[in-house]
């Protein structure tokens, strides 16, 4: 299964994955509290966003906003499951990634096939695509219905939100199995399809890259890990409300996070994820919301205009310089 | 009649008015979008700045709204020239402009949210009487009235469509522009200076969301997200109407108001935002040939704009 290039990451990931799984050990021997573990989580949320937004936003330059609904839909799916359904947690987590990705598929079907939904037009559709979705959970009673979803009494879910441990390590598992797999694809035929779609897709279909498989593959499997991850978020906040599980700013933060670290490597939106998410903890914890979103807005605009590539694109011509 | 008649008929009236207040907007971003190859989501938060810039003049320094408009209007239009000058010289594209303009909606809304609080506030208070009282139709219409800042959003949606349509149409200087957005390349090779044309366009846009948010500060309570509450409606009317086709995007714009009311009154109005996208995503989905050859028309050109400019 695993070749090649894809094969030699594993090493890596396995001994990042061990050290990362140990930290909370090491924060608990040094007596600090769980603000360490929460924040690791919040991080980890992120990495998974941004980086399976780019795996098929970035490597195949089809811009989506349609992480916030698939995000959306993870965070009702398993807060539907288990308030509604009464279902075990350890089922309900997954069956939220499944909802996301069926969704992206259908639409994808429909989508990938229409020449004009290129550029800025497949932007725009998923946008409303998020905009559909939102009004429909905030309208159809057993979802939302208008008031929020409470997930506290919910059965089972108590040990969860404990101390926030579990998902610390249910999202770990998350993130690292989405940044390998950002990994081997970037490093397989699959991403050089991707590439080549981004470069230029009538070229592509032209040399007989199924282009239409992979783009409807691909922005299924990142849906997936979008939904996957809204589950933990769920269970970690709590309460939910489509203003805020919908909001536009979720996707557009992720995206901004790919940009800025890179999206045209696998590892840039991890740094940007990173990054990010630290400034906004270190940001809020002083001056007013408000004025960390001008930053980060700020630093957006400026990295759009002066850097495209971001970060990650810096690191890699350096690289390759001799 | 009865109320329940009166009730759809004045709501589908104000359904008009306020669709020809945002259709200011949407006509302004049509422009950008169609012409200028730009799309400046960023537009509805110049108008919601224009209205809290509006809403101190009227209400802070006790100004009147006339005098408000003189002053925000210039300051709108060398916005406008300065956000345009930035795409020139960075030569942004399409795509890359929606994530620009996105961080720039993200920052304003903030912005103001810094400046102005995010609580809801109303210049009700210190306007005029004449601009307060509501007109009522000489009979047998007596149960409908109208709202003078309607009045005035609805006269000045008119007269700006009518001056859009006038000046791209039948100026000279119109005639360059169209032929700007047909074939950049060509134009020039006719003698239109595309950066100073695109400059002024653009701060004439810009301008005209200034006027739209006079009319917002005027109309209704502003808070801080409601651009982002006007986004969707806006941007499906632009399209919808047909990207570039200014009265296209207005007549658009009240149209879909004007059914959400509708709908309002007869079905939950939680249900309302579905129909505009569920009918703008039909729309693209089942795009007329000769629209979709017009929009990939539109990306070679755009590619070969940029291609072609020094």
């Amino acid at each position: 299964m695993i070749r090649g290039g894809a094969r030699r990451g594993l090493l890596g990931f396995g001994l990042a994955g061990g050290l990362l799984a140990l930290l909370p050990g090491l924060v608990a021997g040094l007596g600090l509290g769980s603000f360490w573990t929460t924040l690791g989580f919040q991080i980890f949320v992120w990495v998974t966003l941004a980086v399976s937004w780019n795996f098929f936003s970035g490597y195949s330059g089809y811009a989506s906003f349609g992480h916030g609904a698939f995000f959306g839909i993870g965070m009702y799916t398993t807060a539907t499951l288990l308030v509604r359904g009464s279902v075990p947690v350890a089922l309900a987590l997954p069956m939220a990634g499944v909802v996301a990705a069926v969704l992206a598929w259908l639409v994808g079907l429909v989508v990938f096939r229409l020449p004009q939904f290129r550029g800025e037009l497949f932007s725009l559709l998923t946008l409303a695509m998020t905009f559909i979705v939102a009004t429909v959970v905030n309208n159809v009673d057993w979802l939302d219905g208008g008031g929020g979803v409470f997930l506290r009494e919910a059965p089972g879910i108590a040990p969860w939100t404990d101390n926030n441990l579990r998902l610390y390590y249910a999202t770990l598992a998350i993130a690292l199995l989405c940044v390998y797999l950002a990994y081997a694809i970037y490093h397989t035929r699959w991403g050089q399809a991707l590439f080549a779609i981004r470069d230029d897709e009538d070229v592509a279909d032209g040399l007989g890259v199924p282009t239409l498989r992979y783009k409807i593959g691909t922005f299924a499997l990142s849906a997936f890990f979008a939904g996957l991850v809204g589950g933990p978020q769920a269970l970690f906040l709590g309460y939910l409300e489509t203003a805020t599980a919908f909001a536009v700013t979720i996707p557009l933060l992720a995206l901004m996070m790919a940009i800025l670290g890179g999206a045209t490597v696998w590892y840039g939106p991890v740094l940007g994820a990173v990054l990010v998410t630290l400034l906004r903890q270190l940001l809020t914890q002083g001056e007013t919301a408000e004025l960390n979103q001008i930053a980060i807005g700020l630093v957006f605009i400026l990295t759009i205009l002066f850097m495209p590539q971001g970060l990650g694109g810096l690191i890699e011509a350096r690289r390759q310089r001799p | 009649m009865s109320p329940d008649q009166i009730i759809l008929l004045q709501s589908a009236l104000n359904g008009i008015l306020v669709g020809s207040l945002l259709g200011i907007v949407a006509m302004g971003l049509s422009l950008s979008w169609g012409i200028l190859k730009i799309a400046n989501f960023a537009h509805l938060s110049f108008a919601l700045l224009a209205a809290y810039l509006a809403y101190t003049l009227i209400v802070d320094l006790a100004l009147h709204p006339a005098v408000a408009l003189l002053l925000i209007l210039p300051l709108m239009f060398g916005i406008g020239v300065g956000v345009q000058w930035l795409f020139l010289h960075f030569r942004v594209s399409t795509f890359t402009s929606l994530l620009l303009t996105f961080g720039l909606f993200i920052v304003l809304e903030n912005l103001i949210t810094y400046v102005w609080s995010a609580d809801t506030i109303t210049t009700r208070q210190a306007l005029p009487p004449a601009l307060r009282q509501a007109i009522r139709f000489p009979p047998p219409l007596e149960r409908f009235f109208v709202l003078p800042p309607d009045l005035l959003a609805f006269a000045s949606a008119l007269a700006l469509a009518g001056l859009v349509h006038g000046v791209l149409h039948h100026t000279n200087w119109g005639r360059g522009v169209r032929a700007m957005a047909e074939d950049p390349a060509m134009a020039q090779v006719f003698g239109v200076h595309y950066a100073r044309e695109a400059l002024l366009l653009s701060g004439l846009v810009t301008a005209t969301a200034g006027v739209a948010g006079v009319l917002i500060a005027l109309k209704m309570p502003l808070y801080p997200s409601l651009a982002l509450a006007w986004l969707g409606i806006v941007v499906a009317a632009v399209i919808l109407g047909g990207l570039g086709n200014p009265l296209g995007a207005l007549v658009a714009t009240a149209l879909l108001i004007l059914i959400q009311n509708i709908w309002s009154v007869r079905m939950q109005p939680s249900w309302a935002p579905l129909f505009a996208f569920s009918l703008f995503v039909l729309y693209l989905v089942a795009q007329p040939q000769e629209l979709r050859r017009r929009w990939q028309g539109r990306r070679r050109l755009a590619e070969s704009r940029r291609e072609a400019r020094p």
